[in-house]
């Protein structure tokens, strides 16, 4: 039983470690060559000792360029997840605590409203007309991708408020407050969690579904996306600018999902043991 | 949703409960196809605060900064922008009612027959895309769930979910263009099964979610009692399957369907790009770059319509399916 809390403190210190620090440090790693100084003598080295990742068309660092792009995108999605993650929490658990009164009415409204429409959609009309930055781009995505976590967040603590384990401690005596912050909060938490990071590929690769519209982030900044998309485009004279990047979002993506499996296979384990 | 909805059922004649539940429906559907009226209309409404409320000037953005005040001025008077709020709101309700969304100010072409037809590439796509994923996911929980021994089908098609789209729609073609390069991927973009090869990649990420929905499903049933006493009767490994696992998991499942089919437009819109698919995202690119408002509200509101109108229909069936909720 302690091991299995030790190793969710573990999984848990894993996960916050990939979204909100490795970003940081391909930040930096990147930031160690100038990933957007042009070097007109050195276009199109392949991967080398000097270069490790080879250089693109205008001479500049394929290695920078990776690590750079991939902090940016992944700090902008970490962003964008974590605004998400924090509005379902506190709006999902609102609804889901007042049950068919009218704060859940009015959230489960709002949560309607925003399924009407995908939200992508929302964003680049929005973004059309405010015409905002990427760094804005990514918390107005933010703003509006709470409702699909908030309705799972809601769901599973109603459906917990009134299980038998939560009807047991209540007769105990134990406090609405202590029960949902240690019997329902731990268990509700991890669905919409869970629904949240899997969208975050498709959270990294909006930017270049936005750059179709003339949204995305402008050049010569690098974004994982468009470094893999323009990559592409000239894939049989420099393979080395694109395949770098994809793999490193692959890597980094299976090493999060593994953590993430670890995590919910914890909690559901903790949590059919304890009851 | 209910955790544990105890209703008696044994007191209850059942001529009675058939009876209640029969005039509790129709009210219910009653009540689900107002609440979408109400939808549609703060669809519409947001459609409206977006594009005449907010700062900026649709007719100056529309004409870009270089034009004079006088043709601007005059834009305004021609788009009727001039008027008060509620005069502009109640005249495009009133258009709206007549199904009249206004014409492409690119163009000059009415804007409702252009969206319907792109719309409905993007949608074919999206309905391809998420109807494999629901048949996929259901073969392969239906193989593990017979031969256990190819549990590892879960873990590969999880790999769905750890590039996005673009990336695998481009590493496809590139494959495809490599292995078969007679295919023509470009040109595919007629009749409804043509776009097969953009659908199915739009479906690699569904698959993975929709796979690992029905399994946790499946599994939870296995852990119950009902599911042992059927094993104790004597049903067959097939109908345990069908009967009582895929069952009292229709609801999550489909419900993870229709939640797909929002989830995934946009990364159709970005292989339409790709492979020059001419749907609703040459459209709307087209509309931004060129400040088309009426274009850009009106594949707002007709995808509005598309999905209010799916989640409708869905919540009256999963009450069919599920009377509990």
């Amino acid at each position: 039983m302690k091991s299995t809390r030790k190793q969710i403190f573990l999984q848990c210190g894993l996960l916050l470690l990939l979204l909100f620090v490795v970003p940081f440090v391909f930040l930096s790693l990147g930031q160690r060559a100038d990933p957007i100084a042009i070097d007109s003598s050195n276009r199109y080295l392949e991967p080398a000792s000097q270069a490790w990742f080879g250089t693109d068309g205008l001479g500049r660092s394929s290695f920078a360029r990776t690590f750079y792009a991939a902090g940016l995108s992944l700090k902008m999605a970490s962003q964008s997840l974590l605004v998400s993650f924090v509005l379902a929490l506190i709006l999902g658990g609102i609804a889901g605590l007042t049950r068919g009164r009218w704060p859940d009415r009015i959230i489960s409204w709002v949560i309607s409203v925003i399924y009407t429409i995908p939200f992508v959609l929302i964003a680049v009309a929005l973004a059309a007309v405010i015409q905002p930055d990427i760094g804005s781009t990514y918390l107005l995505i933010g703003l509006l991708g709470w409702a699909a976590p908030a309705r799972l967040f809601r769901a599973s603590v109603m459906q917990l408020r009134s299980s038998q384990h939560v009807l047991a401690q209540r007769a105990y005596g134990f406090s609405e407050t202590r029960i949902f912050l240690r019997s329902v909060l731990p268990l509700a938490i991890v669905p919409p969690f869970l629904g949240l990071i899997y969208f975050v590929p498709e959270l990294v690769a909006i930017d270049v579904g936005l750059s179709f519209f003339g949204l995305g982030a402008q050049p010569p900044t690098p974004t994982l996306g468009r470094l893999i998309y323009d990559g592409f485009g000239e894939v049989r004279l420099a393979w080395w600018i694109s395949v770098f990047p994809a793999a490193l979002m692959i890597v980094f993506f299976i090493i999060l999902y593994r953590v993430v499996d670890g995590l919910t296979m914890l909690v559901g384990k903790s949590g059919t043991s304890k009851h | 949703m209910g955790g544990e909805v105890s209703v008696d059922i044994t007191s209850v004649p059942l001529g009675e409960l058939s009876e209640g539940w029969g005039r509790r429906s129709a009210r219910s559907v009653l009540r689900i196809v107002v609440s979408s009226f109400g939808l549609l209309f703060t669809a519409f409404l947001f459609c409206f605060l977006l594009f005449s409320v907010l700062p900026s000037d649709p007719a100056r953005v529309m004409l870009g900064p270089n034009a004079s005040q006088d043709s601007v001025e005059s834009l305004r008077e021609e788009l009727g922008l001039n008027d008060s709020l509620v005069k502009q709101l109640t005249r495009q309700m009133g258009q709206l009612v007549t199904l009249d969304f206004g014409r492409s100010i690119r163009d000059g072409r009415p804007v409702l027959p252009e969206v319907f037809e792109k719309f409905g590439v993007t949608i074919g796509i999206g309905i391809q895309a998420t109807t494999i994923a629901l048949l996929v996911s259901y073969l392969i929980n239906l193989i593990v769930f017979l031969r256990p021994k190819f549990g590892w089908l879960i873990g590969l098609v999880g790999f769905g979910v750890v590039a996005p789209a673009f990336l695998l729609a481009m590493a496809g073609a590139l494959l495809i263009g490599y292995f078969f390069p007679g295919i023509s991927l470009t040109a595919s973009a007629e009749g409804f099964f043509a776009p097969l090869v953009p659908s199915a990649i739009a479906s690699l990420y569904p698959i993975a979610l929709m796979t690992r929905i029905l399994r946790k499903q499946v599994e939870e049933c296995q852990a119950s009692s009902f599911f042992r006493a059927a094993i104790a009767v004597g049903h067959s490994k097939e109908s345990q399957f069908h009967r009582f696992a895929l069952q009292p998991s229709l609801v999550p499942w489909l419900a993870a369907w229709i939640n797909q089919l929002s989830l995934i437009f946009f990364a159709t819109l970005v292989l339409e790009l790709i492979f020059s698919i001419s749907g609703s995202g040459v459209l709307l690119v087209n509309a931004i770059q060129d400040r088309d408002f009426p274009i850009l509200q009106g594949v707002l509101l007709v995808n509005a319509v598309f999905f209010i109108g799916i989640s409708t229909i869905s919540e009256i069936v999963f009450a069919r399916i599920d009377p509990r909720l």
